[in-house]
């Protein structure tokens, strides 16, 4: 499903110069469950970027369900992202003057898809992942775990095939860190969808089916 | 793509959270933006109409001038009990004046006095009344009337007033109107009684006064005064429709008028007044008796006191040239006023001065909100990485700034409109108090009319015209639009990355 080849990311010139990304190769297929696990500064933020789409290599291939990636306009890849890829951020990203339902509904706004149809989308998600008293509320109002368990909701709702989550449970203590696994490890047995999770945290690594370390932006 | 109902949805939600983004911070510097702008928009609509008027004065449309510069200053001989009369109006000239465009009919019957105006050194105690009344057709309207015809009282004689007349301040408890050169107030619109003081010490030789009513003032004022406030509840139209028999005996002690727009120091009503040496008055009469269609003609005084007398249709120029050399004044006859118009035409070459204050509020505060915008996206970054990253495209972002940019803008633009509204209110009302004390040419006429609306005349027929007040935000489109363009594009090009990297 998404294929690496020969990645390289540089960030800076000549003597600035900063390889974060070394000649990496990689591939998920569908339905891996992979963890990432390396240093600070080792390069994994910006190999789940790539993974992404959110960035683009400064040289190599990224391809997403056969398409290449650096081929395709920003329209388009806005499209994947919007309806194959689903994020979950260390510090939840969730809009701060959306309700939660509506921080789900969010997604499926740039979708056009009518009011009623993503509302009862985003509260079936919400149901489903116990926030069914949490609909209303704001972020600022909400605990860590629920606002993370508010992001996975709206990286699921769209369906999609990719969740990439970047050190999910680093704002949360580890109660609610196991939750917020138990959650995805859940999604990944129900759905089979592809997972990419980048962790410091060795017990969490361990959720994965595959695990992969990057170590001064080589894929080890 | 996002929906614009979407669109507005997300807008609205955002403007309902208070802490998101700093929208105070940001409302506070868009308001007092826009607030400077109302305001600066009524200034330079005063200091508009301000040269305006000044250059108008001495912007005579006909092409044929004739001047007549006087020597002597009006004012250094001081005010003089002056009056003059009009030859009576013969049956040619009554027909020349019916057939002048945009009258429709003239009844005579009112006196063949054609003007007059008394001054008692200090102050104007009495203007006589039209004594033609004049019904104006719709083209009349069109030709010179400022007042939409809608606002025009039924039963009140429409009357053109000369801008000069703008000196004179109208005294509420009194009644009267009085000279006062440091007032100045916007009579457009007013509807008032014009009627003989019933206080007034000296009686007015008025031509329908009998000497029975001269004797009653002077014996028993206040009997006068019940007569005269008695009279004042018909007007002129109601005793000439009671029995036109009246109107010619009959003094009209009072009649309702109303001021419908201004002309440049003439009126077609033959409301002339003038502040004239008695030799000059009296030269300006033979002139008037040489002239067949005399009606047309204009005596007024310049800015500078210099008196000048137009002939629209020169007949007889030869002749009335040498009455007025007679008189030892000079006569130019130079057919254009081009030195007299040459700033105004200098102003009309780059536009008008409201041109260049367009361009003025363009560049400034383009670049003002231009920043304001910048520091607001710079703000929202983190929202516009998540939005992009959940699959919103440029396009999307640019949709939802813009909406949000000129939202705001708007919404502000009303709560703007409303305060400095308010604001220039009470300004002018505090101002209004100290009105005698300040010269007017100080500041543009504007604010001081501003000023004398909480004085005393309506509130709202001396407020600047209601349109103005939305010039600013006509402005303002342009202005954000050129403004938000940088700011929305940038943020439309936040990289979706950046929500990981924060």
């Amino acid at each position: 499903m998404l294929k690496l080849i020969k990645v390289n990311v540089v960030y800076g010139r000549n003597k600035k110069k900063l390889q974060v990304l070394k000649d990496v190769d990689f591939h998920l297929g569908e339905g891996e469950f992979i963890t990432v696990t390396g240093p600070s500064g080792s390069g994994k933020t910006t190999f789940v970027q790539i993974c992404g789409g959110l960035s683009t290599p400064t040289s190599g291939v990224v391809e997403f369900n056969g398409q290449k990636m650096h081929e395709i306009n920003d329209d388009r890849l806005s499209a994947i992202r919007n309806t194959s890829i689903g994020f979950v951020f260390q510090n939840y990203n969730l809009v701060e003057y959306l309700t939660a339902l509506e921080n789900v509904e969010l997604p499926l706004m740039f979708r056009k898809i009518p009011a009623k149809e993503r509302k009862d989308s985003a509260r079936e998600m919400l149901y489903s992942l116990g926030l069914k008293d949490r609909m209303g509320h704001y972020p600022a109002e909400l605990s860590g775990g629920e606002c993370q368990r508010v992001a996975i909701a709206r990286a699921l709702v769209v369906r999609p095939r990719l969740i990439i989550a970047d050190e999910p449970t680093g704002n949360l203590d580890s109660e609610n860190s196991k939750h917020v696994m138990e959650i995805i490890v859940r999604i990944f047995a129900e759905n089979r969808i592809s997972i990419i999770l980048v962790t410091h945290n060795p017990w969490i690594a361990d959720y994965g089916t595959r695990r992969i370390k990057i170590e001064s932006g080589v894929l080890l | 793509m996002i929906t614009v109902r979407d669109i507005i949805y997300i807008n609205r939600r955002r403007n309902g959270k208070k802490k998101v983004l700093g929208k105070k911070k940001y409302m506070f510097n868009f308001f007092a933006i826009l607030f400077i702008v109302v305001i600066l928009t009524n200034v330079i609509y005063g200091i508009y109409n301000k040269i305006n008027n000044f250059f108008i004065d001495k912007e005579y449309p006909h092409k044929s001038i004739l001047f007549v510069h006087n020597y002597e200053k009006a004012y250094e001989r001081g005010y003089h009990f002056d009056w003059y009369n009009t030859p009576p109006i013969s049956e040619e000239q009554l027909n020349a004046l019916k057939n002048m465009k945009g009258v429709a009919d003239i009844q005579s019957d009112f006196g063949n006095v054609r003007a007059y105006t008394y001054f008692d050194m200090n102050r104007v105690n009495y203007i006589l009344p039209p004594y033609y009344l004049f019904k104006y057709d719709k083209e009349f309207f069109k030709l010179y009337v400022e007042l939409p015809p809608e606002k025009i009282q039924r039963g009140t004689i429409p009357i053109l007033m000369s801008r000069d007349l703008f000196n004179y301040r109208y005294v509420k408890d009194k009644n009267i109107f009085q000279r006062d050169i440091n007032y100045k107030a916007s009579w457009l619109g007013k509807a008032f009684d014009v009627f003989i003081d019933p206080n007034c010490r000296q009686p007015l030789p008025s031509w329908s006064w009998s000497d029975k009513d001269v004797r009653e003032i002077l014996l028993n004022p206040e009997t006068m005064k019940k007569k005269i406030i008695d009279s004042q509840k018909k007007t002129l139209i109601d005793l000439a429709l009671d029995n036109p028999a009246n109107v010619r005996y009959c003094t009209p002690i009072s009649i309702r008028v109303q001021v419908v727009g201004f002309i440049r120091d003439k009126s077609i009503s033959p409301l002339v007044y003038g502040v004239i040496p008695r030799e000059q008055a009296n030269a300006i009469d033979e002139i008037l008796r040489m002239r067949s269609n005399a009606f047309n003609d204009e005596v007024t005084r310049s800015r500078n006191n210099k008196l000048i007398y137009v002939l629209p249709e020169p007949e007889q120029r030869d002749s009335v040239i040498k009455k007025i050399k007679e008189m030892k004044l000079t006569v130019d006859t130079s057919e254009t006023l081009q030195a007299d118009t040459f700033l105004m035409r200098s102003i009309d070459d780059v536009g008008t001065p409201i041109f260049v204050a367009i361009l003025f509020i363009l560049v400034f505060f383009s670049f003002t909100i231009y920043q304001l915008l910048s520091a607001k996206v710079k703000d929202s970054i983190r929202e516009i990485g998540t939005m992009r990253c959940v699959g919103a495209t440029k396009n999307d972002v640019k949709r939802i700034f813009t909406y949000l940019i000129y939202y705001d803008m708007l919404k502000t633009y009303i709560i703007v409109l409303i305060i400095s509204q308010i604001a220039l209110l009470i300004a002018g009302s505090f101002t209004a108090r100290h009105l005698n004390h300040i010269n007017v040419d100080f500041l543009s006429n504007e604010l001081f009319l501003i000023a004398s609306r909480s004085g005393d005349f309506a509130i709202w027929w001396l407020i600047a015209p209601l349109w103005y007040q939305f010039l600013p935000l006509i402005f303002l489109i342009p202005v954000t639009a050129i403004a938000v363009y940088i700011p929305v594009l940038k943020a439309s090009r936040t990289d979706p990355a950046v929500v990981i990297k924060e």
